[in-house]
């Protein structure tokens, strides 16, 4: 399925989402591209990389510090600002579920919308379609913002991210929000445990059978460190076999920290798909 | 007439070809005028229809129930709608040009397919000076037997391509080995 958002088409192949967090607590890079100075330089440096789609987040995901919604819109619209400047072509994401940051983000030249909590305040998809952006619907478990699963059950939990996730992209599309800008996000470790979020990578590629093109936010969050006991600095691995998992079963964009590492990872398996041709055809062939 | 050369690789037929190898091709096939006849090696002589199958290659796809072999294969690649005859065979049938899918040997480096054995660059020397001077009598002297030791594809289409009168008018265009095997571009005249 094509992927247009904003008039942006994107490629037929397997995407990457770089991640760009001006946050000081974020679990991995830990305030590193907090400055406006290093978060566009993070940008530069991922689009050079050949990164897809730059989401910029203002507020880490893990309860912690309360950010208010103006401090989180002045972070997210400087980097937007600064990106629209630098970088006209590429597909701008911003990562938040508060419909008022939503709006100054589409104001200064985002394209897509990425709630990661199941859209909590429903004023944002109005937003969305008034600037015709497109949007990641997230399943988070049905827990509000920012917090953490304890003890959560689900009869299944594969049915439920299908259903909640289908019903959430057509409510979008019944917004006004272009069908071609649409994407789902089982989110891996929201309201899941490590089993849930590995049944999840394991039968990807029954949410791709929706028909929904799926993003999938696996980048050394912590069902990968506890499979391998492994601190998010030492989990890259284990990040890239999930990732060649849920491309080889067709899901379409990885939200990625290591956009070098992903993007070689995705081509691969684009290649065993059959998707893209090898980038070199000699041996045996001469 | 014209005689048009061209080498026998499966990377023609995927888009993988060198770009200055291409651009040889490119320029070689366009001077084809008429009626054009490809020779090139086949299992059985004479007449050829068939497909271009790419999926014995490893391109994903359905297999053709008809595939051409690989040289009447690229021949019909680089000039659709040609007739294609495979040799070895009787003598060629009349046409007004000729498309001489053939390559040389498959030993001219450590990399080589066939890795390297150091008579393969004398005996591709060979080929591309009777391809410059037009000399059938020098492609007819080829050695048969050096020529299967070194893997060379190409002996029996540029064998039946020397039957044919000249004198000829030669010129390489293209004449390297840039995978170890020996592929030369050439156009021979005649008025």
């Amino acid at each position: 399925m094509t992927l247009c958002i904003r008039g942006k088409a994107l490629p037929e192949t397997s995407l990457v989402m770089a991640i760009v967090n001006r946050t000081p607590d974020s679990f991995f890079d830990k305030g590193s591209t907090y400055g406006l100075a290093a978060a566009l330089d993070r940008v530069d440096q991922v689009v050079a990389e050949g990164a897809h789609v730059v989401d910029i987040g203002g507020v880490k995901a893990a309860p912690g510090e309360e950010v208010p919604a103006e401090e989180e819109a002045r972070r997210v619209v400087e980097v937007v600002v600064g990106v629209r400047d630098r970088h006209p072509d590429v597909v701008l994401s911003v990562d938040t579920f508060r419909a008022s940051v939503a709006r100054a983000a589409f104001q200064a030249g985002a394209d897509l919308l990425n709630d990661a909590w199941e859209t909590p305040e429903p004023a944002t998809l109005d937003v969305v379609a008034e600037f015709g952006g497109g949007i990641v619907c997230t399943h988070a478990g049905h827990l509000p913002p920012r917090t953490r699963p304890h003890r959560t059950a689900y009869p299944d939990v594969v049915a439920d991210v299908i259903a909640t996730l289908t019903a959430m992209a057509e409510r979008a599309v019944a917004a006004g929000i272009p069908r071609e800008g649409v994407l789902v996000d089982p989110g891996h470790d929201f309201g899941k445990n490590t089993r849930q979020s590995l049944l999840l990578t394991a039968r990807a590629a029954d949410l791709v059978a929706t028909g929904w093109p799926v993003l999938m936010a696996l980048s050394r969050k912590d069902f990968v460190g506890e499979v391998l006991d492994l601190l998010p600095d030492e989990r890259l691995e284990g990040t890239l076999a999930a990732t060649a998992v849920c491309a080889f079963q067709g899901a379409r964009v990885f939200r990625a920290h290591d956009v070098t590492a992903t993007l070689r990872v995705l081509r691969m398996v684009d290649a065993v798909r059959g998707l893209v041709a090898p980038a070199v055809s000699v041996r045996g062939l001469a | 007439m014209i005689v048009v050369f061209v080498p026998s690789a499966p990377l023609l037929l995927l888009d993988a070809t060198p770009p200055d190898l291409q651009g040889a091709l490119d320029e070689a096939v366009a001077c084809l005028r008429g009626e054009v006849v490809v020779v090139g090696a086949a299992p059985s002589p004479g007449w050829w229809t068939g497909s271009v199958d790419r999926t014995p290659y490893g391109v994903p796809g359905e297999p053709a129930p008809d595939p051409l072999p690989l040289a009447l294969a690229v021949g019909a690649h680089l000039v659709p709608g040609a007739r294609l005859w495979g040799v070895p065979s009787g003598p060629l049938p009349d046409a007004d040009a000729f498309l001489v899918v053939a390559d040389g040997t498959a030993k001219r480096t450590l990399k080589a397919p066939g890795h390297l054995d150091e008579r393969a660059e004398a005996f591709d020397a060979e080929v591309v000076a009777a391809l410059a001077e037009g000399d059938p009598s020098r492609l007819a002297a080829l050695d048969a037997g050096l020529a299967a030791q070194l893997w060379v594809q190409g002996l029996a289409a540029w064998q039946a391509v020397a039957a044919l009168p000249g004198p000829w008018r030669g010129r390489v265009a293209y004449a390297d080995a840039p995978y170890g095997v020996g592929y030369a571009v050439a156009t021979w005249h005649r008025d």
